[in-house]
């Protein structure tokens, strides 16, 4: 752009300058810049993590223009990560899915909800109700995974349904389960700010929750913070304490704490003997769990045992977090359960600053929990209980035979039944499985099979959709409304502000033709607004421990910076308090209202070092701008700048040096699955025999080995064995 | 775009039409629906935050303007810095910028030891108290606030010659290819005259950054602000990181990444080719004081020297964003080696042609004399890159030339293979083939020709090798 001088010496104003000029906004907005002053605002839930951030969302005309952190939404207290500034901008990519594409080919919806239905009716019709399944995911409004779970199940007559959640979130949902009863993560965001110590297990909050980071730092305590991770992250820089430990020794670790509390007086005995059960067994399980056994197979020091379990003891509010580290091991649900063992015989539980606390994954995987009608029936809810289905077919009006009384297979049960051809179809919703499952050669290996490979996205350029024979064009965040629920339990709404690309149709409305188009039109008749649906699983929540039935509808979560659950009618008046946690009471939601005890004897990961692939290579988050397999976040530019412009191996000093590589240098990093070429970062973050790649580089999982938590089904990603070769 | 079935269903006909009209009826209502915008304008329009923004970030910035002697400074508590990289996006967001610009960056520091070290560094303009882009720019397009200190760019001044990116050992100014001009931090200034708290600093969650007053005697004129950032005595950056711990020998994450830096082809060239100019006028008007050829019999070759200048010099204008504005290039003489530099090369040029027009001893003298003095600005401009040692520089690391050693041998090895046989070609074939008396004028040529190359190559890898100083990266 070439512009004309003016004929002064020095040129203090001009075009140039105006383009960033900035000017007073109204709603409490301060100074933007003038091309982008908002003639109204709204507020949404980010559409990332779990954090579920209010973002303020800026509007001329009706629609977005730009967004900034919502400084009254309780979750976030005005602040967002890179993903929920740069939440607007990842729409407007070229490749959004636009049209239906038919092998290729873009078609009309109507081709493509014709052919949809005749290739699924006919696997249905001739191979049985189990020959087709949906796999799901926790990006997308819970009203609308309720549709799509209805619509499969009890619509369309399909058995399997899953969801991605199962890679991130399945571990705390059965270790909750059967600690607790239900599936219900007991904390409120506000316990990071009031604990004495806190806990973190396999979390790097600091890059992969930074919102939450904020709330630990604003804790006024001076906390204890004990970071229990084998590498030296972020947040194991941040914290008090760090201890790494040997990959996949955790569950030895904390049955090694439980031991040390024992032994040293450390045991809320009067807790224990009121609301939990199974102790004695534990106790005695435990004993076996001496500090010299739990240090020779994990790396600590005895002293570093003591000091921990010490300050486990002597605090006063002991806060214990968890995340993608636990639940993606190869015996994650005893370890989540574990954690929570040594919440409940501390009786650190039900008291401010406390807990046993699960961080989930995506901004909707609490919703994809309880109501995505995949592991459970709507509401948290059992397909094989006879009186759940009853209640559940009343609830939403569907006849009860229409509801299957098996349970679906698992994730990964699917994608074996696809390969031994069981499975001829699968349906994938908003997730890109190509690129994110375990072993991902397998996994293309097997969806290269299908019969019907269906690929419902906001992008038509994801690995998954690459291999489809239908993508459906979906809208995105943004682009339509309904609920998220966070990892605090949080139900938040988000608007529709921005117009979908295209033809590219909301999720909810895509259901909506799915279901007029297979003819079970009739059985959704109640099923027209994302809000009506949200009344059906009101309905649906009825005694249980997630109700919601107390919510009066969406101008409230709006009007109250949200509502976390339980939010029951009682008496016909709802109390509500913005921050509230669970079993305060002392009462879990088992038969006889106790917490159990759980535990099992730790076994050696599946994977092992030997001489060929000395190395083992743990997986993970890259930085706090890449989300999983960066359908969304790879679209940014802002984004883009904040990452390595390589995928980069941390590789430690030691192991370098016997490699003869050198820092910044090309490698090939070999397992028995696949090699890849990466650019070392040798740093001693990574212990000697370790190595760590960042996740959302496409090609990470050819390496990783599949092996799952045989309780959660949850694939482990943290334990595969490699070498390193120079190029 | 609404899909419409309209023509298939009248042509339709029955039961069937019927079934595809009520299709294709709630097809057309989808995507409506999907196209309206309507509920949270109606309904939640006019939100308010409780608090402005004015009075919830007080705390983080000074509550009054620098007295003499003091001004403005980023102030950053690495203990809260933890990597999400928020201000990197609120800058860019808050302050309208383009695609993936944004004025603040965050790096990356690891230890050196055997202890674990990680610390992420966020980092913008550092607001120097001598700042090096101002000193550098041809035409007084930056401005150093003189009550708040920050140093400002002036957009509309701007010619786009990138030079102040050259001078900046910290790559704050970026070039704005969009709109020809380079752009830059201005610490929100205009927040920050209003009471608001800059983008960066609104965006932090944990409160790592803020602004102080300091005192300018205080910046700091040796050492680094941090580990892996220049010498703080070449501009007195008066960004302050701080931490409660002892911070360890560190080294920047990307600092033994190789990276290819901005070719610059038109000064490439132009280097080239104004150098061989003033070359051949320095040889000629030696050739004439020392008799070997007449005034006269040199016109032709004046000519082709004079010539080859004047392409080099114009060619250099196609490096400018901003062209049109490149006459005011002479206000920046004061400081600016670019501008020196401009000014000389066109003293040299208007020499050059009275020397074509009235080849003698004096004019011809003039010419050479400018036409050194020229390159010395050059020289200036683009400090000598010395390629001698480049095999001791790939070995030795702690050699200040390793990196563009190894860029050298490592990204552009053939380019400098193509160079070297070129030196050879000329240095020894040739004189070899001209003693032998062999087709003299057409070696001679080839000689000319090559040589011409081979100092390409050697503009383009000073420029694209240089790996120039700045803060921590990825």
């Amino acid at each position: 752009m070439l512009t004309l001088p003016a004929m002064t010496f020095r040129e203090w104003t001009g075009p140039l300058t105006a383009d960033l000029v900035r000017e007073p906004a109204r709603f409490g907005l301060g100074q933007v810049p003038s091309r982008l002053v908002p003639d109204a605002t709204t507020k949404a839930i980010c559409g990332f993590c779990s954090t579920g951030c209010g973002l303020k969302i800026h509007l001329k005309d009706g629609e977005a223009i730009n967004l900034t952190p919502d400084a009254d939404y309780p979750v976030n207290l005005g602040t967002a990560c890179p993903k929920g500034w740069e939440a607007l901008n990842v729409l407007d990519a070229p490749d959004r899915a636009r049209m239906p594409i038919l092998h290729g080919k873009e078609v009309d919806w109507d081709t493509a909800l014709r052919y949809f239905c005749d290739q699924m009716k006919r696997i249905l019709d001739q191979h049985g109700p189990e020959a087709a399944a949906f796999l799901s995911t926790g990006q997308i409004m819970f009203e609308e995974m309720a549709f799509l779970g209805a619509l499969a199940k009890f619509g369309m007559g399909m058995i399997h349904g899953d969801g991605n959640t199962r890679q991130c979130m399945a571990t705390a949902v059965a270790a909750y389960k059967e600690s607790f009863g239900f599936d219900a993560p007991p904390f409120t965001y506000a316990d990071f700010e009031e604990s004495d110590v806190l806990v973190f297990v396999g979390a790097n909050p600091c890059i992969a929750h930074p919102i939450m980071w904020q709330r630990v730092l604003r804790n006024k305590r001076q906390p204890e913070i004990i970071v229990v991770d084998p590498r030296t992250t972020e947040t194991a820089m941040a914290a008090t304490q760090h201890y790494a430990i040997k990959p996949k020794s955790d569950l030895t670790l904390l049955y090694g704490l439980a031991h040390r509390l024992i032994r040293d007086g450390g045991v809320d005995k009067a807790f224990v003997e009121a609301h939990t059960s199974g102790f004695e067994a534990f106790e005695s399980f435990v004993a076996d769990f001496t500090p010299e056994r739990v240090c020779a197979e994990t790396g600590l020091s005895t002293e570093h045992l003591a000091l921990f379990a010490r300050t486990i003891r002597q605090g006063k509010a002991v806060s214990f977090w968890w995340t993608m580290g636990v639940n993606q091991g190869h015996q994650a649900t005893r370890t989540a359960q574990a954690i929570i063992n040594l919440a409940l015989m501390t009786g650190n539980i039900g008291k401010p600053g406390t807990g046993a606390n699960s961080i989930t994954g995506q901004c909707n995987a609490m919703g994809s929990r309880l109501f995505s009608n995949t592991t459970n029936l709507l509401g948290g809810h059992d397909f094989r209980n006879a009186a759940h289905r009853e209640k559940v077919a009343k609830a939403t009006g569907m006849p009860v035979e229409r509801i299957p009384d098996r349970q679906s297979l698992a994730y990964d049960q699917i994608i074996q039944a696809a390969d031994e051809g069981t499975v001829k179809a699968i349906w994938f919703v908003a997730t890109n499985p190509s690129h994110s499952w375990i072993d991902q050669n397998e996994m293309n290996r097997i969806l290269d099979k299908l019969d019907f490979l269906v690929v419902q996205d906001m992008y038509c350029s994801t690995e998954t959709a690459k291999r489809a024979h239908l993508v459906l064009p979906a809208a995105g965040w943004g682009e339509k409304e309904g609920c998220f629920i966070n990892s605090e339990r949080r139900i938040g709404y988000s608007p529709k502000v921005r117009r979908a690309p295209g033809q590219a149709l909301a999720d909810f409305h895509i259901f909506r033709l799915i279901a007029h188009y297979w003819g079970c039109g009739e059985m959704f008749r109640e099923w027209q607004t994302p809000e009506e649906v949200f009344r059906v699983l009101q309905r649906c929540s009825e005694g249980q421990a997630c109700e919601i039935t107390g919510i009066e509808g969406y101008a409230q979560l709006i009007r109250s910076g949200g509502v976390q659950w339980p939010a029951e009618m009682t008496n016909g008046e709802w109390r509500m308090t913005n921050e509230r946690r669970l079993f305060e009471d002392g009462k879990f939601f088992t038969e006889d209202q106790r917490a159990k005890f759980c535990f099992d004897e730790p076994v050696v990961p599946p994977e092992q070092r030997c001489a060929e692939f000395p190395l083992i290579l743990m997986t993970g988050r890259g930085t706090s701008a890449q989300w999983h397999t960066e359908t969304r976040t790879g679209k940014s530019a802002v984004l883009a700048k904040m990452v390595p412009e390589e995928l980069m191996l941390d590789l430690n000093p030691e192991d370098a040096a016997a490699l003869g590589v050198r820092d910044g240098q090309r490698v090939r990093v070999i397992s028995k699955r696949a090699e890849l070429t990466v650019l070392t970062r040798v740093t001693s973050c990574v212990k000697p025999g370790e190595v760590y790649l960042p996740m959302h580089d496409g090609r990470v999982n050819q390496l990783t080995h599949a092996s799952f938590d045989p309780l959660s089904r949850q694939p482990s990603y943290k334990h595969s064995a490699v070498r390193v070769e120079l190029v | 775009m609404i899909y419409d079935l309209a023509s298939e269903a009248s042509s339709g006909g029955g039961a069937a039409s019927e079934i595809i009209n009520h299709k294709s009826k709630i097809i057309n209502e989808a995507l409506l629906e999907q196209q309206t915008l309507r509920t949270p304008v109606a309904l939640f329009a006019d939100e308010y935050d409780s608090k402005s923004v004015r009075q919830r970030f007080t705390h983080l910035i000074p509550l009054s303007k620098p007295n003499p002697g003091e001004q403005y400074a980023f102030h950053v508590n690495l203990d809260a810095c933890t990597g999400c990289k928020a201000c990197v996006a609120a800058c860019h967001s808050l302050n309208g910028l383009d695609d993936e610009e944004s004025w603040r960056d965050v790096g990356l520091l690891v230890g050196l030891k055997m202890k674990p070290y990680v610390q992420t560094v966020t980092t913008a303009c550092h607001h120097c108290e001598d700042p090096a882009c101002s000193n550098g720019c041809p035409v007084l397009a930056y401005d150093k606030d003189p009550v708040t200190g920050i140093v400002r760019h002036l957009d509309d001044q701007c010619i786009g010659c990138s030079y102040c990116i050259l001078k900046c050992p910290y790559e704050v100014p970026k070039f704005n290819l969009k709109r020809g001009i380079v752009r830059k931090c201005d610490m929100c200034q205009g927040r920050l005259a209003e009471g608001e708290a800059p983008a960066c600093v609104q965006a932090c969650p944990n409160e790592a950054i803020k602004i102080k007053v300091v005192k300018l005697r205080e910046a700091p004129n040796r050492g680094s602000i941090i580990a892996g950032a220049f010498d703080s005595s070449y501009t007195r950056p008066t960004t302050s990181y701080v931490s409660a711990k002892a911070l360890p020998d560190a080294r920047p994450a990307d600092e033994r990444q190789l990276r290819l830096d901005h070719a610059h082809t038109p000064l490439a060239v132009m280097l080239v080719l104004t150098q061989m100019s003033a070359g051949s006028f320095l040889i000629m008007a030696l050739a004439v004081w020392m008799g070997f050829v007449g005034t006269e019999v040199t016109r032709l070759t004046l000519l082709t020297a004079l010539t080859v200048g004047v392409v080099g010099i114009a060619l250099s204008v196609l490096h400018l964003g901003q062209p049109l504005k490149a006459w005011r290039a002479f206000l920046g003489w004061r400081k600016s080696w670019l501008s020196r530099e401009i000014i000389a090369f066109g003293v040299f040029a208007k020499l050059g042609a009275l020397a074509v027009l009235w080849p003698s001893k004096v004019t011809l003298s003039l010419v050479a004399l400018a036409g050194v003095l020229a390159v010395y600005t050059s020289v200036m401009v683009y400090v000598l890159f010395e390629m001698r040692e480049i095999q001791k520089a790939r070995r030795d690391e702690a050699s200040p030339w390793h990196m563009s050693a190894r860029i050298l041998t490592e990204k552009l090895p053939h380019l400098l293979r193509a160079r070297r046989v070129m030196l050879a070609i000329v240095g020894v074939v040739l004189p070899m083939v001209i003693i032998t008396q062999f087709q003299v004028p057409f070696v001679f040529t080839l000689s000319v020709a090559i040589t011409l190359c081979s100092q390409l190559i050697e503009r383009h890898y000073f420029f694209t090798a240089c790996h120039g100083p700045k803060m921590p990266g990825n």
